[in-house]
């Protein structure tokens, strides 16, 4: 599978949980130019994607001509023929029904919507721009033109739990639960807001709710209705994918390698091919492997798991952090909670037993 | 006819004693100004960080005065009680010491046990105030400490300012008026004491010597008494204060003797050395130096073990006080057990790996030698806490006690018996000297001093009480060995010998300090603190709850892949049982333990 990647950095306001320098950036003009001229100057590995995902930053914040223009760009440079998927970040503030229509017109058959909450306190709390009202009316907005809509929703706010009751009147295809993890850089981390302690419960609630509306789990924090998982996130997590990103702080993988483009904007313009390329290690690329793995639902097969020490896995199955389901070594629930301490043991014993 | 003196400056840590030997070769033409003797002698790293010498440095000063020819044989000591033995054997290589006290500080115990010291030998002492010139000098108080302590005149203390050269002069007359010349017994056979030893990487290992009688040159064949190694000598010299070469070392000289040693163990401080062929009489005090502290270091990256074995092996090169053998823990893996003087030793040592050598390493909680006696009154040895047997019927433990001597104003005594008393010592003497001081003696275990005592007590005196002590006995104690169990497992590196009475508050301290350093993880990991089979203690640290990420696409791989690598690098440095991680400050956390109940 191969994926294009576009990033658009710019946002009407900043949420408190952001780290990314999205302020007072307007200067679109400059961006614009200065992405179209790396997709067209860009090595390419490429040439006929299966996905593409328009992601930010907040897409549907800007001129929608700034997205179309792009997008003509990207099929003069690319054969788009047999695209499976294509993907476009909104956020229920910034989207009219003529925006929709555009972006139907030329492809774009995903949306991605960032709801958060339905409840307006959470929202507020978050420093969202929007309302519970208008999140609810930008969702049946969608779904009257697409069948294809995914909502962000985030959970493991300190001081709520989350209310998930609205889903059920929602014929909404995927979601993406994310738990709020407070970073450097983000207004809350200045603020001195600290993560929400014990998240079992409302991880257990978010499960349930999920599975009675007839989301299944295919990833740590991604749900689908059968047949609607993102072909293109998914295409991230297995490194015989390739991907190709365009914009400020894109990342794309040939298969070998993984570039990361600057993320200072002065830079960007200046030099919008710089870049910066790793290669990676074997150890690396064990550890890389087994976290994209096991962040997914399907676990690693005994090609890896067969390699790592057998009492190893037997204390974390008998704690119940990890489970064997067709074949495949899987975390919990209880496990995803502390997936890194779980990926960091098993790549351990990995890399020991290899003698990489 | 030239006169020799050999002479100590007793003094406190920063009472000016490298100044002074400054000033005495600047006023004497041996050394021009601002060439330093201190720069050039005080030079590891470590001696600068703590403001002490670490091993003796020693200079011939030859010069006129009023017409005759002179040699001062300047006789340095190490400046920490944990060296006490090699001050003994420094002084007895003397006829004569200065007692150097700092007029703005006054007398401190360790000025004290150093005179003792001289005392023993016999030798006259010339008192000496210094820093006259700073405003905060109390002449008359220092002074009339100094006259109780001598019971001297207060005529014959003589005030100087090393610094500005004051009464520098008048010193060297003193010197030379009042200290004896060496006995000069020239005709008879060769007895020369080891006062000191150098390691030089060319030269191999080095004694320096005092010579009393007879004499000694290239060609000779030597013995060292202790040992009976037979070695010819290669070449004999004098400080100046770098070695230099002479023809022959006679009575009343101070130098060294090369003769191809190859390792400093074979060399021992107040050992005797004479001719193959005669036979004389060893000199007295000569005792053989015993690690008193012991601690296990181990690589805090497993894959340092060899680089540790090198430099351990280096160290020792340099240091035959130092001692080590191969240790296997459980929880640290490959290390070794170290043996060291005392607690500033053992740091000293852990300095230098870390500093001159850059490895990094775990040491785990000091602790003494125990000796256990069975029934039949056979004796073993104990330097490793774990290896303590369940002592059953029959079967003492003992303990080394110290007689400890503290130095301190009248008002900080209530604290000091305070913390002595929770220590376990008891209190056999206290003196007031000047009225304005007073010498508090205790007999008390060694285990209760070496951890933190002397912080304690530096802490509640505000800095103004100062301590020394000696070995004086081992004698048996109801202690008992306390364990920590990680999950059910003991960790060995965490056992500790404690006093039965001390053992419930030390093990749950213990417990609690250890809770709040390991980290939590992917299991609940229960500790205890257990005296044979019975639980004292137990606490739980939780499960983690959380770690985890929510997005990771395109951009983030990076990103969270490096997050994950750097919490890898901080496991490395743990050390685990079972699968239990620990972390390294875990294994000194009885170190950080209170007193306060």
């Amino acid at each position: 599978m191969n994926g294009i990647y576009i990033h658009i950095p710019f946002c009407k306001s900043k949420c408190n949980y952001c780290n990314f320098a999205s302020d007072n950036y307007n200067s679109y003009d400059e961006y614009f130019s200065s992405l179209e001229y790396e997709i067209r100057n860009k090595h390419r590995f490429f040439n006929i994607p299966d996905t593409i995902y328009i992601g930010g930053g907040t897409p549907s914040c800007i001129d929608e001509k700034f997205i179309l223009n792009t997008i003509e760009i990207i099929s003069e440079t690319y054969d788009i023929s047999s695209l499976k998927e294509f993907t476009i970040e909104l956020n229920p503030e910034s989207i009219t029904k003529d925006k929709i229509n555009h972006y139907l017109d030329y492809g774009i058959n995903r949306f991605s919507m960032g709801v958060q909450s339905f409840n307006d306190d959470v929202l507020k709390f978050l420093g969202r721009a929007h309302n519970s009202q208008t999140a609810i009316r930008a969702v049946s907005m969608i779904l009257h033109q697409s069948r294809n809509l995914s909502i962000d929703i985030i959970w493991g706010i300190p001081g709520y739990f989350i209310n998930l009751e609205k889903l059920s009147n929602m014929p909404i295809q995927h979601i993406s639960a994310y738990i709020l993890s407070i970073e450097e850089g983000t207004a809350f981390f200045k603020q001195g807001i600290k993560e929400k302690r014990g998240l079992e419960e409302e991880y257990k609630y978010v499960l349930s709710e999920l599975r009675n509306n007839g989301f299944n789990q295919y990833e740590i924090s991604n749900f689908s209705k059968p047949g609607y998982e993102s072909i293109h996130n998914t295409l991230y997590w297995d490194r015989n994918n390739k991907y190709i990103g365009y914009g400020l702080s894109a990342s794309g993988f040939d298969g070998h390698k993984r570039y990361n483009n600057t993320r200072e904007m002065d830079l960007y313009f200046k030099d919008p091919l710089l870049s910066e390329t790793e290669i990676l290690s074997e150890k690396q690329i064990a550890i890389e492997d087994i976290m994209l793995k096991m962040r997914c639902v399907k676990g690693i097969d005994k090609s890896i798991y067969g390699i790592i020490d057998k009492d190893l896995l037997e204390m974390m199955i008998s704690d119940n952090l990890i489970e064997f389901s067709n074949g495949n070594l899987k975390a919990t629930n209880r496990g995803f909670l502390v997936l890194n301490e779980i990926i960091l043991k098993l790549s351990d014993s990995y890399i020991e037993n290899l003698g990489i | 006819m030239t006169k020799i003196r050999n002479f100590s400056i007793i003094a406190h840590i920063d009472h000016g004693k490298s100044t002074l030997s400054d000033r005495l070769m600047e006023i004497t033409g041996f050394k021009k100004k601002n060439d330093s003797i201190e720069q050039s002698l005080d030079s590891m790293q470590v001696e600068r960080d703590h403001g002490i010498t670490v091993k003796a440095h020693h200079v011939r000063i030859p010069f006129k005065w009023k017409d005759e020819d002179i040699i001062f044989n300047l006789i340095d000591t190490p400046g920490h009680v944990d060296f006490s033995y090699e001050v003994s054997r420094s002084l007895a290589a003397c006829e004569g010491a200065i007692l150097l006290v700092d007029a703005t500080q006054g007398v401190e115990a360790q000025t004290i046990s150093h005179l003792n010291e001289a005392r023993k030998n016999n030798l006259p002492i010339i008192p000496v105030l210094n820093k006259i010139d700073l405003p905060a000098a109390d002449i008359e108080l220092s002074g009339s400490e100094i006259v109780e302590l001598l019971n001297c005149n207060e005529n014959d203390i003589i005030l100087v300012s090393a610094k500005d050269g004051t009464g520098v002069d008048e010193l060297v007359d003193v010197i030379i008026k009042k200290l004896p010349s060496p006995k000069i017994n020239a005709d008879i056979p060769l007895r020369a004491m080891i006062f000191d030893s150098n390691y030089n990487s060319y030269r191999g290992a080095i004694p320096f010597v005092r010579v009393f009688d007879g004499s000694v040159k290239k060609g000779n064949k030597i013995i060292f008494y202790s040992t009976g190694d037979i070695h010819e000598v290669t070449e004999v010299g004098i400080f100046v204060p770098e070695m230099q070469p002479i023809k022959e070392l006679r009575s009343g000289d101070v130098g060294y003797i090369i003769c191809s040693i190859k390792n400093l163990e074979e060399i021992h401080i107040g050992d005797t050395i004479h001719l193959k062929d005669d036979k004389v009489e060893p000199f007295k005090g000569y005792k053989e130096v015993k690690p008193m502290v012991f601690s296990g270091f181990y690589p805090s990256y497993s894959e340092d073990y060899e680089k540790l074995k090198d430099s351990m092996a280096k160290l020792k090169l340099n240091d035959a006080a130092f001692s080590y053998i191969t240790e296997n823990s459980q929880a640290l893996g490959f290390g070794f057990r170290c043996g060291f003087l005392g607690l500033l030793h053992m740091k000293i040592i852990q300095e230098r790996l870390e500093n001159e050598f850059d490895v990094s390493i775990v040491a785990t909680m000091p602790n003494v030698i125990y000796k256990i006696v069975d029934i039949k009154g056979r004796e073993t040895i104990i330097d490793n806490p774990a290896l303590l047997p369940d002592l059953s019927r029959g079967i003492k433990i003992l303990e080394p006690f110290l007689k400890l001597e503290i130095f301190t104003p009248p008002e900080y005594i209530g604290y000091i018996m305070k913390l002595s008393q929770d220590r376990r010592g008891v209190q056999k003497n206290i003196t007031y000297i000047a009225n304005k001081r007073v010498l508090m003696e205790y007999y008390i275990p060694m285990s209760e001093v070496i951890f933190d005592y002397f912080d304690k007590l530096k802490t509640l005196s505000k800095g103004y009480a100062s301590m020394d002590y000696q070995l004086l006995e081992y004698k048996e104690s109801d202690l008992v060995r306390l364990d920590i169990l990680v999950n059910g497992i003991r960790v060995d590196a965490l056992s500790s010998i404690v006093h039965r009475d001390k053992s419930f508050f030390f093990g749950s301290k213990m417990a609690r300090k250890l809770k709040e350093t390991i980290h939590r993880q992917l299991f609940e990991i229960r500790i205890q603190a257990s005296i044979g089979s019975k639980v004292i203690s137990k606490t739980v640290v939780k499960a983690l709850r959380k770690n985890v990420l929510s997005k990771c696409y395109g951009g983030d791989i990076t990103r969270k892949r490096k997050l994950l690598e750097k919490q890898k690098k901080g496991k490395k440095r743990m050390k685990s049982v079972g699968k239990v991680e620990i972390p390294q400050d875990a294994f000194l956390a009885a170190l950080s333990i209170d007193d306060e109940k």
